[in-house]
């Protein structure tokens, strides 16, 4: 038996110490960098390849050829299979410029006579006895004349994938038409007849040529086909904007030093920022972001990426996060937007022709000058986590500075997500800290005056009434706080204000009334001991008269103007004057509710404190004439003092954690700021918030994984802190 | 020197203004929780208790109709403003649950006696007044006849025999499902993981049977809805509408402007009753918390049996087995430390390893089969077990310290006599140490309850749902369902608090259940000291 027991026991032990290793095990892949698990190199054979392309599961690249025939390449275990495929051009369609969409799966190919086609490749997966095949069913979707004569330089296409059934396209060419460059763009419309056939039908044809400075050299639509970039030979980008069935000028800048050209430009998954590249090698994101309310959104630099060797020639953006390839000479990289860094980079030993990434983010395929593909296996689960991510002022796209935001994104894979950890943290501080502001002085008023001046028979009664309201759940905390007191104290702050400056000053007013009484009466009305009844009707008569008079004070103090009247209105007032915005549930409402739940945590310890402070010294002190006051403020306080910082770091341990009263009364918006009168969101309501909807495994997952070993570590620090201050205190105790 | 002079010779006087200031302290501190746990008290006994229903006639001759909740002073540029919040039920028909209104508007206050108040099984309340009863045949008899207080009686009573058989009928038909999802997955065994074609053919037609069955019963099921719809009472409500309500559809009826003090009262106990043993409805917006009592109930008592003994040994082995030193200093460290965790890093813990790692391990070596036919993780989702062994971990620390306090508490003359009659150590711990450390050990066992009473936030991660009717503990095989998700009294005050499609709506069923949880974990907490001071005093005198 006795063995029995100690395993057990050494059981438990490991598995307290568990918690604390799993929890930090499931962040540690958060640091992981990208890995490799397979790298195929297989010669193709074929005759030059001008566009690759992939499909959801790597399984079937395809290779365009330079007259738009498709070869698929069947790779699985055993010999590799080709399958060439005609394309179902029209009669004299001579391809000139091939591009892949990844996100429609689509190849986009312009001709020597203005047209453009789209060939869809209709990938789809078949299962058979449990095995998986992947079939593609190449079909020409569409065909567009942009020109009437030209060769096609360049050509892109954007597809709004829009709900309501009407679906919007954009075809953009370059047309070189006897040696000058055009820039034409067509708007589509998909529309269903009356038979519920959908066609899609031109909506607007348009030459941006005229709007236009220098050579076009490059054109690029985005996924959703609001906009448009030409990039010209002088290196400028100009950016325009889909309004209607047409496009808009908004914007032209030059992103790299004059002479530094262009080579190459592209959209990010989501449609709101662009990668380029310079020749001198410079790596730049660009997002798109209003600087001022009620502008339009332009394009403005918000990060640099490592320079590369040599100017990259070849983008693929994901389609499934921020993530990209670039590709130069023979060189080639994982990039990442959020973190600007590189996730993964590679050499090969001939010249880079053509790159793609699969559908899950977990192939790399390269197409190289000797006709042979490279495909690397490629794992790398959390490509935007970097110290930097959460701890780190980040650059986001779309917003107009760098920026400490946690917006999770909510699963969606064209948001970028926001994981900086700070404004939880600040929001935890902020919570504690008003909650300590108010529970600290009520605790430890109430613990010296229970432990030195009340008389015993009463302090039995109030210690116990005071456990009662440590042993109140959270949860009904939170629901009065939340429910009942936000909208009341809505209305009252001013009230509330006098009342806490009116208080302690009757406090002293009061006592010192009475101290001047002949001392018969004082004993007689109020035996030593017994202060604080007398003081119950006063506190409740001051809470009436100050929020009898809230209202009053506000017309006199908290006004504001509105069409020339005088209105008493705080909240306006206090936005006026400070520019600080209230609201309904905040950081005062949640001290105040977290209050309760830490002040009898801080009361129970410092009052044992106190009350164990040996009556050996008490008694010398009041022996020696000190008055009662004296004696508890120069001799007990002092002497219990490590036992009171430790009945602090004890409560401010719990308010760290406390999840439901923050969960049901801040608001949960995750800000940075310590106004007592706007919300915030803790490092614990977050968890309550986004952890039953975190997708496992997921860097959100972690994040919050992360999260909670951060609340774990700060509550272990402060308990250790208090755990040795208590030790302290009872070695003191031992010698006197 | 008397004391009077000594205590008026003002060296004893300095700073006594000051202890007036700390005595707020306190005062503030004894009021806050009296107020607090008052309010609670007063608005959960209220929303009981039957008010009057009141109408006002205003001045552009609309009336309305419903019971006064609350009156408010607003302050409007015109000045202030006095006005009365009505609930005026109906929220079909008015599409709203809540009416203000002005008094400066109010031309006639009346409380008609004649006006009713009907539970609706479908939705809240209807208060109107009763025109008449239409019945499935013959003609409709007039609110205001002889004959519709007895009539309306019995139909009541019918209706409500014809409820009990439908509910009858609807438990068969549960039982009947639960069979034929465990036909599935026989079935998904037979097909795939070992091939049996006889067995397959088999449980195909027993499948059949009870589809068959489950039809007839849904048909018997359709048969009853006709025949509790096929009579209605027509009310007439406030704007004049008349409107059918099926008598099946009311559940609970009365005359709120009749009731004396003593009807008042009785219908106050007959609603707390139903509260404590009834199933909610309208999304928990009425009705009772039945299965979230009894969720927390199930959930509390599986933690304790969890954490008990993990507490227990772990106290005999630091207090009676490890020897002072520097692990077991650190050790004890760690356990302070882990009571200090906050608990939704438990709940953390427990949906990362519990239900992830644990439960998908599980779900895998045990329940493969399951899961391929339903599609459903069994044990890979949150569920009851998982969620009171994230408790009993949360608890672990108070059963330690409790227990090792009770156990250093017991006297070393009682262990050196057992030892000096020959007891081995573990014969002195479990025949002597033990039972007399037992009223320390259940107290710790019962503070620890009252804590995981009261917990939510781990909980949100580990299988708490907001309606779960199907009980964690049933007749049927194997009677305790470790994996099935359940309903708890905390989780239900923040999901109808802040969660619920019409929060203003559900407050008073908030205020219920807070006022039914705060006394739980308070008659928990008092129960626990009491047992330890009761058996601490026989212990006292049984010793030595």
């Amino acid at each position: 038996m006795d063995w029995v027991i100690k395993v057990g026991g050494i059981l438990v032990i490991l598995a307290v110490l568990g918690i604390l290793v799993f929890i930090a095990s499931e962040i540690i892949p958060l640091v992981k960098k990208a890995r490799i698990s397979d790298y195929q190199v297989i010669s193709t054979g074929g005759e030059s390849a001008v566009a690759l392309g992939v499909d959801e599961w790597s399984e079937l690249p395809v290779l365009v050829g330079e007259d738009g025939s498709l070869t698929f390449l069947r790779i699985g275990e055993g010999e590799m299979q080709q399958e060439t495929c005609e394309p179902s051009l029209p009669e004299g369609f001579k391809p000139t410029t091939i591009r892949y969409l990844p996100f429609l799966q689509s190849i986009l190919l312009g001709s020597d006579d203005g047209q453009v086609a789209t060939v869809a490749l209709n990938y789809r997966s078949e299962f058979a006895d449990g095995v998986r095949t992947i079939h593609a069913d190449p079909e020409r979707t569409g065909l567009h004349r942009v020109a009437d004569a030209g060769r096609v330089v360049d050509v892109s296409y954007g597809k709004e994938g829009n709900e309501t059934g009407k679906i919007g396209f954009t075809v953009a060419a370059l047309v070189d038409h006897e040696g000058t460059v055009q820039v034409k763009v067509m708007t589509l419309r998909s529309k269903k007849d009356l038979l519920g056939r959908t066609s899609i039908k031109p909506a607007g044809q348009q030459d941006l040529t005229a709007e236009i400075t220098g050579t076009p050299v490059r054109v690029d639509v985005s996924q959703d086909n609001f906009k448009l970039l030409v990039a010209t030979a002088e290196g400028t980008v100009f950016f325009f904007s889909r309004e209607g069935d047409s496009f808009k000028f908004v914007q032209q800048f030059q992103p790299f030093a004059p002479g530094d050209a262009i080579s190459e430009l592209g959209f990010l998954n989501g449609s709101k920022s662009i990668v380029l590249f310079a020749e001198s090698g410079i790596n730049e994101a660009y997002s798109l972001y209003r600087t001022r309310e009620g502008q339009p959104s332009r394009f403005g630099r918000i990060k640099t990426f490592p320079k590369l060797a040599q100017a990259a020639t070849r983008l693929a953006a994901s389609t499934r996060n921020k993530g990209f390839i670039a590709a130069g000479q023979n060189e080639l990289s994982v990039r990442h937007l959020t973190t600007a860094k590189i996730r993964w980079a590679a050499q090969i030993d001939a010249p880079i022709r053509e790159v793609a990434l699969s559908g899950k983010f977990d192939r790399v395929l390269v197409l190289d000058a000797k006709q042979r593909l490279h495909m690397w296996t490629y794992y790398d689960p959390h490509p935007e986590a970097s110290w930097k991510t959460f701890w780190g002022k980040i650059w986001y796209e779309g917003k107009p500075k760098a920026e400490y935001v946690w917006q999770s994104g909510g699963g969606s894979d064209t948001i970028e997500p926001k994981l900086s950890m700070i404004p939880l943290v600040v929001g935890t501080l902020k919570a504690t800290l008003w909650a300590m502001l108010f529970a600290v002085p009520i605790a430890l008023l109430a613990a010296i005056y229970t432990s030195r001046f009340l008389h015993q028979r009463w302090r039995r009664v109030v210690k116990p009434t005071m456990e009662i309201m440590a042993s109140l759940p959270s949860v009904i905390l939170g629901f009065i706080a939340g429910l009942v007191l936000a909208p009341m104290v809505e209305n009252r702050v001013p009230g509330i204000l006098l009342f806490l400056v009116l208080l302690p000053i009757a406090a002293v007013v009061f006592g010192w009334l009475f101290s001047t009484l002949n001392t018969k009466y004082q004993i007689t009305l109020v035996p030593e001991g017994r202060e604080f009844f007398l003081l119950l009707p006063v506190v409740v008569l001051l809470w009436f008269v100050a929020d009898g008079l809230g209202p009053s004070l506000e017309e006199a103090l908290f006004w504001v103007e509105v069409d020339g009247q005088r209105v008493a209105d705080f909240k306006t007032w206090l936005w006026q004057t400070t520019h600080l915005t209230y609201d309904q549930r905040n950081a005062a409402i949640v001290g105040f509710a977290m209050g309760f739940a830490v002040i009898p945590i801080i009361f129970t310890l410092s009052e044992d404190a106190l009350a164990n402070v040996p009556p050996t010294l008490s008694s010398a002190s009041l022996a020696l004439g000190a008055s009662r006051w004296q004696t508890a403020v120069r001799v007990v306080i002092p002497t219990a003092s490590p036992g009171i910082f430790s009945a602090l770091m004890i409560g401010l341990g719990r308010a760290v954690g406390e999840t439901m009263i923050v969960l049901m009364a801040a608001g949960n918006t995750p800000l940075t700021n310590w106004n007592p009168f706007q919300g915030m969101r803790t490092l614990s309501a977050n968890l309550a918030v986004e952890l039953p909807e975190a997708p496992q495994g997921g860097t959100l997952y972690r994040a919050l994984f992360m999260g909670a070993l951060i609340l774990f570590l700060m509550t272990f620090v402060i308990n250790t802190i208090a755990e040795l201050l208590r030790q302290h205190l009872r070695n003191k105790y031992k010698t006197v | 020197m008397s004391v009077r002079d000594y205590m008026s010779s003002g060296t004893t006087r300095k700073g006594e203004p000051l202890v007036w200031v700390t005595s707020v302290g306190l005062a503030i501190g004894i009021i806050l929780i009296v107020s607090l746990l008052s309010w609670i008290f007063v608005q959960g006994i209220g929303v009981f208790y039957p008010k009057e229903v009141v109408q006002y006639t205003l001045e552009d001759g609309t009336r309305v109709v419903g019971e006064r909740w609350e009156i408010r002073h607003t302050r409007t540029p015109q000045g202030m403003r006095k006005e009365a919040r009505l609930y005026i039920a109906n929220r079909h028909e008015n599409g709203h649950s809540f009416r203000f209104v002005d008094f400066a508007e109010v031309t006639a206050t009346d409380y008609p006696r004649d006006v009713c108040k009907a539970e609706r099984q479908s939705e809240a309340f209807s208060i109107g007044t009763p025109v008449s009863l239409i019945p499935a045949e013959g003609e409709p008899i007039a609110a205001d006849s002889a004959a519709f207080a007895s009539t309306w009686k019995t139909v009541q009573q019918d209706m409500a025999a014809l409820r009990e058989e439908k509910q009858a009928r609807l438990g068969v038909q549960g039982k009947l499902s639960n069979k034929q999802r465990e036909i599935k997955i026989d079935l998904y065994r037979a097909r795939n993981s070992t091939p049996d074609p006889a067995a397959e053919e088999r449980l195909v037609k027993q499948n059949d049977g009870l589809s068959e069955e489950s039809s007839q019963l849904k048909a018997e099921v359709e048969e009853l809805d006709a025949q509790l719809a096929a009579t209605t009472l027509r009310l007439r409500i406030a704007d004049g509408r008349e409107v059918d309500i099926p008598a099946g559809d009311i559940i609970g009826f009365y005359y709120p402007n009749q009731l004396g003090f003593t009807g008042r009262l009785g219908r106050t106990a007959l609603g707390f009753w139903h509260f404590l043993t009834r199933n909610p409805r309208n999304s928990n917006q009425n009705g009772g918390v039945f299965p979230a009592i009894f969720g927390t109930f199930v959930m509390t008592v599986l933690m304790s049996l969890a954490v008990t003994p993990f507490g227990v040994v772990t106290a005999i082995y630091l207090r009676e087995y490890a020897r002072d030193g520097l692990l077991v200093r650190t050790v004890r460290i760690a356990i302070n430390n882990l009571a200090g965790v906050p608990s939704i890093v438990f709940g953390v813990f427990g949906l990362g390893f519990f239900i992830w790692t644990l439960g998908a391990q599980i779900d895998d070596v045990f329940f493969a089969d399951q899961v391929a036919a339903t599609n459903q993780p069994v044990f890979g989702t949150g569920g009851v077990l998982w969620a009171s062994l994230t408790l009993a971990l949360l608890t672990v620390p108070v059963v330690i310290v409790a227990s090792e306090e009770a156990l250093a508490a017991v006297p070393r003359g009682m262990r050196e006599g057992a030892l000096a009659c020959g007891a081995s150590k573990w014969q002195t711990i479990q025949s002597v140490v033990l039972p007399a450390a037992a009223p320390g050990i259940l107290t710790g066992v019962i503070l620890a309850m009252a804590r995981g009473a009261g917990e939510v936030a781990p909980l949100m991660l580990v299988g708490v749902m907001k309606i779960a009717t199907d009980l964690p503990v049933s007749t049927e095989f194997p009677f305790v369902h470790l994996d099935q998700k359940f309903m708890h009294l905390g989780f239900h005050i923040y999901d109808l608090g802040f969660q619920s499609p019409d929060v203003e709506a559900a407050i008073p069923m908030v205020y219920a259940t807070t006022m039914l949880l705060i006394a739980i974990v308070v008659v928990l907490n008092s129960g626990g000291i009491l047992i330890r001071e009761r058996l601490r005093r026989k212990y006292a005198t049984g010793a030595f």
